[in-house]
C-alpha cells in the first residue's frame, strides 16, 4: 500500500495541509480508541446488538438522526438543492418531521414493548417466520449494498477533493469500520454516531455562515438566485400546483402523500437501520423521545445541507470566473457536476484547520454510514437469519411467536437476553451469537468493500440503488402499520402484501425503464421527473401492500387477542406518564415540534 | 447488595466528544493565528474564518467539557 504523501496525485479541488492531516489522523485514532475502550464492556448479545438498551434519550435521539446524517446524505441533497432549489428542503422537513413524531408517540410503544430485537423481529411476533425471513433478508443484502456504496462515495470524494488513490481511501475507512464496529458493537457505532454528529455541524456551518456573508445576506441571495435561475427555486410549495412550474417536476400530491406519507414514515418507522437506535433506549419514556429530539435537529439540517446549495446558486454563477455545474450524464472530462457542490463550497470558505475539520466530517459521515449499516446488519444477520437456521438444523422448534408480554412473565421471548434459557432448552449459548455478530461484521465489511467495487463498474448504480431501496421500504410501511393498528390482519396476509407490495414496485419500476411513456401513468403526469416517479412509485406500491393485506386477511382466519398483547392497538395496555408534568411529556415535545414544522413552511411558502 | 459491575456504568460519552472537540478547537485556532497576517487563497480572507471558527470551538467546547465532567462526577456520586 502506498504512503500517504504519495497518494496526493493527479488533479483536484484541495490540498490538505499539516494541520488538515493531523485532525484527520487524530478522528482515526479516536474512534479506534473508543473501539478499544468498549470491547471490555461488551461481552453479552444484548450489549453488543443493543448497546445494553442502556443509551440515554439524548445519545439515542442524536445517534438516531446522525445514522441518517452521513455524508452520501450531505452530499446528495446540498446536490438536490442545486438541482430543484428550495424544493430539497422537503426531504428534511415534511418527509422526515411528521413521521419521527409519529414512530415517537405511536409506534414506539410496541417496538419497545414487544422487546423486539429488530424491525424483522417485529414482524416474526406479529405476522410468523416467513414475513420475518423475506424483510430480513431484503434487509441484510440492502445495508451491505448501501454500505458499500457509502464507502464507494468516500473514496470518489476523496479522489475528487483531494487526488487520494481510491483503494487506499476503501481499505482503510473499511478496517476501521470493521475494527471499532467487532468491537464495541451497537454501543461503538452509536457513539461514534454522535461523535460524528458534532463533527458535521462543526465542519459544515463555516459554508452557510461565510456563503451569506459573500451573498449579502438571505434577502440578496434569493434575489440573486431569482435572477440567475428564477423564482420556483426559492419557493417551497407555491410552485407545486402544477407539474410544470417547478424544477422538480412534481406536483403538491406527490410532496404531501408520496414523500410526507409513504417514503418518510417508511424510512423512519421501519428502516431498521434507525429504529435499531432507538430501540436501545434504556427506558420507554427516552425511547419517545428520542426520535423527537432527533426531529428538532433534523429541521436545523437544511442549514449546513441546503444552504450550501442555495449559495452555490448565488454565487458561483457570478464574478469574473462564473461556475456552472451540470449533472453527471452530461459532465465532460474534468467538468464540475451537482454532486460537487459541498466539496466545491467547503473548498471556497475554508482555510487549512477549517479545510480538515470539514474534511474529517465528511470522512466520519462516510464512515457512521457504513458502521450504521453493518451494526444493523449483524443484528439482522445473527437473530433474524442464522439463529432461525440453527434453531431449525439442530431441530429445535421456533421461538414462541407472541410477544414477552402475552406469555407468562419473565418467559423469554423474541429479544436477545435468551442465553441462559435458550442453552437450557438445547439452543446455542449466547456467546455464541455474540461471536456471530463479531465475525458477521467483519464479514459484512468485507462484502461491503466487495460492492463498493462493484459500484466502480456501473456510474448509474446510485440510482439504481435508491430504487431499490424505495422497493422495500413503501411496502413495509404498509405491513407493520396494519400489523400494529388492525388487529384482524393475518399471518398470511402479512407475508402475502408485502410480497405483493415489493413486486408491484419493481414492475413499475421496470415499465418505465422499458417504456418512457409508462411515467405518465405511475406519476400521473408525462412532464413527471425522476424523482416524481419515485415518490409515486412508493405510494401506488404502498396502496398494493395495503390492499393485498386487507383482502387476504378477510379470507383467513384471525389470530385469537391474546397472541396481540404487546404488538397490536387496542389490544396492549399502554403505560400512562401521569407521573411526568405536561412539559416532560414525549407528547408536548411532538406537537411543539409540528407547529414549529408548519410555521417555517409558511415562512417559505 | 453487590456493587454495580464498572462495564454497566454509563460510558462518559459527552466528556469523550467535547475533549476531542476542544483539541479540534485549539488546533483550528492556532491555524486562524498562523493565516491572520499570511491569509489563504480563498473567499473572504479578510473575516478571519479560520481564527473566529477556532474561537468560537475552543470556548463551545470548553464549557461543554466543564459542564461534562461536573455532570459526571454529581452521576457518579448518586
Amino acid at each position: 500500500m502506498p504512503l500517504l504523501p504519495a497518494l496526493l496525485v493527479g488533479t483536484h479541488l484541495a490540498h490538505l495541509a499539516p494541520v488538515d492531516l493531523a485532525i484527520v489522523v487524530i478522528y482515526f485514532a479516536a474512534v479506534l480508541g473508543l473501539g478499544l475502550y468498549l470491547k471490555k464492556r461488551t461481552d453479552t448479545g444484548e450489549e453488543f446488538f443493543l448497546a445494553g438498551r442502556g443509551m440515554s434519550a439524548w445519545v439515542a435521539g442524536l445517534s438516531f438522526l446522525a445514522a441518517n446524517l452521513g455524508a452520501l446524505e450531505l452530499m446528495g441533497w446540498a446536490a438536490s438543492a442545486y438541482e430543484y432549489g428550495i424544493l430539497a428542503v422537503h426531504w428534511y422537513w415534511i418527509g422526515a418531521i411528521p413521521a419521527m413524531v409519529f414512530l415517537a408517540l405511536v409506534m414506539m410503544p410496541f417496538y419497545y414493548i414487544s422487546r423486539t430485537h429488530s424491525v424483522p423481529g417485529y414482524l416474526r411476533l406479529r405476522y410468523g417466520e416467513a414475513t420475518r425471513s423475506l424483510s430480513a433478508v431484503c434487509f441484510a443484502g440492502m445495508t451491505v449494498l448501501m454500505s458499500g456504496i457509502n464507502m464507494f462515495a468516500m473514496a470518489k470524494v476523496m479522489e475528487v477533493v483531494l487526488g487520494w488513490n481510491l483503494h487506499f481511501s476503501i481499505w482503510v475507512s473499511s478496517i476501521t469500520v470493521a475494527i471499532y464496529v467487532a468491537l464495541g458493537g451497537l454501543t461503538s457505532a452509536i457513539l461514534n454516531e454522535v461523535l460524528q454528529f458534532f463533527l458535521i455541524w462543526c465542519g459544515a456551518l463555516v459554508i452557510p455562515i461565510v456563503g451569506l456573508i459573500e451573498a449579502g445576506g438571505w434577502t440578496a441571495l434569493k434575489q440573486q438566485i431569482i435572477h440567475n435561475f428564477g423564482a420556483s427555486y426559492v419557493h417551497a410549495w407555491t410552485t407545486l400546483g402544477s407539474f410544470r412550474a417547478n424544477p422538480m417536476g412534481i406536483h403538491w400530491t406527490g410532496i404531501v402523500f408520496g414523500l410526507g406519507f409513504v417514503i418518510s414514515f417508511g424510512y423512519w418507522t421501519t428502516d431498521f437501520l434507525v429504529v435499531q437506535r432507538v430501540i436501545a433506549a434504556k427506558d420507554l419514556r427516552a425511547a419517545k423521545m428520542a426520535p423527537i429530539i432527533g426531529a428538532y435537529f433534523k429541521m436545523a439540517v437544511p442549514l449546513i445541507v441546503i444552504l450550501p446549495g442555495l449559495i452555490a446558486l448565488g454565487v458561483l454563477g457570478t464574478g469574473a470566473h462564473p461556475v456552472h455545474l451540470v449533472a453527471e450524464s452530461v459532465a465532460k472530462t474534468g467538468q464540475p457536476t451537482y454532486n460537487d457542490v459541498l466539496p466545491l463550497m467547503l473548498v471556497r470558505y475554508a482555510g487549512p484547520g477549517l479545510m480538515g475539520l470539514g474534511i474529517t466530517a465528511l470522512i466520519a459521515g462516510f464512515m457512521s454510514g457504513m458502521a450504521g449499516n453493518v451494526s444493523a446488519f449483524a443484528t439482522v444477520w445473527t437473530y433474524d437469519i442464522y439463529r432461525p437456521a440453527v434453531r431449525k438444523l439442530r431441530g429445535l422448534a421456533a421461538i414462541e411467536d407472541v410477544a414477552p408480554i402475552a406469555a407468562a412473565a419473565g418467559a423469554a421471548g423474541e429479544g436477545v437476553t435468551v442465553g441462559s434459557n435458550a442453552e437450557a432448552s438445547g439452543d446455542l449459548p449466547d456467546r455464541h451469537y455474540l461471536a456471530m455478530g463479531r465475525w458477521s461484521t467483519i464479514v459484512g465489511v468485507l462484502v461491503s468493500v466487495g460492492t463498493a467495487y462493484l459500484a466502480m463498474q456501473f456510474n448509474s448504480i446510485m440510482d439504481y440503488v435508491q430504487a431499490l431501496f424505495s422497493f422495500f421500504v413503501a411496502p413495509l410501511l404498509g405491513t407493520v402499520l396494519l400489523g400494529m393498528l388492525w388487529k384482524r390482519a393475518t399471518k398470511a396476509a402479512g407475508f402475502w402484501g408485502l410480497l405483493a407490495g415489493t413486486c408491484a414496485s419493481i414492475a413499475m419500476w421496470a415499465w418505465a425503464r422499458l417504456d418512457p411513456a409508462a411515467l405518465s401513468v405511475v406519476a400521473l403526469s408525462r412532464y413527471a421527473k425522476p424523482m416524481a416517479d419515485d415518490m409515486y412509485r412508493a405510494l401506488w406500491s404502498w396502496i398494493v401492500c395495503v390492499v393485498v393485506t386487507v383482502v387476504v386477511s378477510l379470507c383467513t382466519a384471525p389470530r385469537p387477542v391474546g397472541e396481540l398483547r404487546g404488538l397490536v392497538y387496542g389490544c396492549t395496555p399502554l403505560p400512562k406518564e401521569s407521573e411526568y408534568a405536561w412539559w416532560q411529556r414525549p407528547l408536548f415535545w411532538g406537537i411543539l415540534v409540528l407547529v414549529i414544522l408548519v410555521w417555517l413552511n409558511w415562512i417559505f411558502r | 447488595m453487590s456493587e454495580p459491575s464498572p462495564r454497566h456504568e454509563a460510558v462518559p460519552v459527552w466528556i469523550y466528544i467535547a475533549g476531542l472537540l476542544l483539541v479540534y478547537g485549539l488546533m483550528v485556532l492556532g491555524a486562524g493565528i498562523e493565516q491572520w497576517n499570511h491569509p489563504p487563497d480563498i473567499a473572504l480572507p479578510q473575516i478571519h474564518a479560520t481564527f473566529w471558527g477556532g474561537v468560537l470551538l475552543t470556548v463551545l467546547s470548553g464549557f461543554f467539557l466543564a459542564f461534562s465532567v461536573l455532570q459526571h462526577k454529581r452521576n457518579r456520586r448518586s
